[in-house]
């Protein structure tokens, strides 16, 4: 028992703000973020509304649950997002830790990887011209839920607010291009990518 | 050696050699070897990520770095990563993908310094033409199988030469219990959603 503790008080000096949750008890207080900010996320669970933060940065204190906890974020002008925060994802992160950076290091490829955590950020992409704008307050029971998404987690060390380049600017020209072997993709930017030609 | 003799010997290896030529280009026609998509090329995907093509990764691997968090990474195939230490330890193994075929399969193998050995088959599963939200793409399905704990991960990359990336990925995670049902799965997905050239 001793080593156990001795065990997590070495794990949580390197990732100190992934230990709060730990020792807070049945109830813990979940921060989000969004670039850019001013976004409304609401907390969901079991297809139940349980929590929102009305205008990100914002946190709030929710109930700890076996059950996974979907965060969204919408706002006007940006495709809405969504968190899926797994309780239950700590047997697969457990696992995960057991292949020692294996599949970890795959999925943190792209910074992908998602755990329970106290820390959430979210990138909005800008929707592309003509969509409508999310309506602010989602249904109260959503229906189906909604899709899990693999998050934006942001290491449980502390970072810098990240900076996120605007990907998808509403007046940028968008080009239809073609590939040799079949493929057609539309592109944003004046000309196709190496090795696609324009198509008609 | 005489020139009359040595004369069908030569005819003979300029013929295999000739053979060899034409195979190698045929297979790099079908396949060509991995290329990195052109610097600042933008990639968006579902999940609300970026990631921009970067220059400067050693070979086989490309660049990236993820819009999102700013991390930086090499990955093969668009998928592989270079801060894997299976990866690292295996590359050339995962280099004899190339070019890449279906029903080509290979098998990762590392030790830990505490003797514990990990085991990870990677296979190209199928080639198939995908829709996804940026639009039609032929592509090679790579995929990762990797038994963890009580059950296995299984993780695929539908890699489009075309596109020098991935153009979706699933992730399927299974606890399997004593006799092999699967109890739990947490499956995750991205799409490729938009291709912005620099």
């Amino acid at each position: 028992m001793a080593l156990a503790r001795a065990i997590a008080i070495l794990a949580c000096s390197a990732w100190l703000s992934g230990c709060a949750s730990i020792f807070e008890g049945t109830t813990q207080q979940i921060s989000v973020n969004t670039t850019p900010p001013g976004a409304r996320c609401t907390f969901w669970r079991n297809g139940a509304y349980i929590a929102d933060v009305p205008v990100t940065p914002g946190a709030v204190t929710i109930d700890k649950t076996k059950d996974e906890l979907v965060i969204v974020c919408s706002k006007p002008g940006y495709i809405a997002a969504t968190f899926v925060n797994k309780s239950g994802l700590a047997m697969a992160t457990l696992a995960n830790i057991l292949t020692a950076g294996l599949a970890w290091a795959v999925d943190s490829s792209r910074g992908a990887d998602n755990k329970y955590q106290g820390e959430v950020s979210l990138a909005l992409a800008p929707a592309p011209a003509g969509t409508p704008a999310p309506v602010g307050l989602p249904a109260p029971e959503p229906s189906p839920a909604p899709a899990p998404v693999v998050p934006q987690a942001r290491g449980a060390a502390p970072q810098a607010p990240p900076v996120v380049t605007p990907v998808a600017a509403p007046a940028a020209p968008q080009v239809e291009c073609a590939a040799s072997d079949g493929s057609r993709i539309r592109v944003t930017g004046a000309a196709c990518p190496a090795g696609w030609t324009p198509a008609r | 050696m005489t020139g009359a003799r040595a004369t069908p010997v030569l005819r003979g290896l300029g013929t295999v050699l000739a053979g060899m030529l034409v195979w190698t280009a045929n297979a790099a026609a079908q396949n060509p070897q991995v290329r990195c998509p052109a610097p600042k090329t933008i990639y968006t995907f579902t999940d609300s990520s970026s990631i921009q093509a970067l220059a400067g990764a050693p070979a086989p691997f490309c660049r990236f770095a993820n819009l999102n968090g700013g991390q930086q990474v090499d990955l093969f195939l668009g998928a592989f990563s270079a801060a894997s230490p299976i990866v690292q330890a295996n590359i050339d193994v995962l280099t004899s993908l190339l070019p890449l075929q279906v029903g080509k399969t290979v098998h990762l193998s590392r030790t830990s310094p505490g003797d514990r050995a990990w085991q990870t088959t990677v296979s190209v599963e199928k080639h198939e033409t995908v829709r996804v939200p940026v639009g039609q793409l032929a592509c090679f399905v790579l995929l990762w199988t990797e038994p963890s704990g009580q059950g296995k991960w299984e993780r695929r990359w539908w890699y489009c030469p075309s596109l020098e990336y991935a153009a979706k990925y699933a992730a399927k995670f299974e606890v399997l219990d004593a006799r092999g049902r699967a109890l739990t799965s947490y499956p995750a997905s991205w799409e490729l959603m938009g291709v912005r050239v620099p």
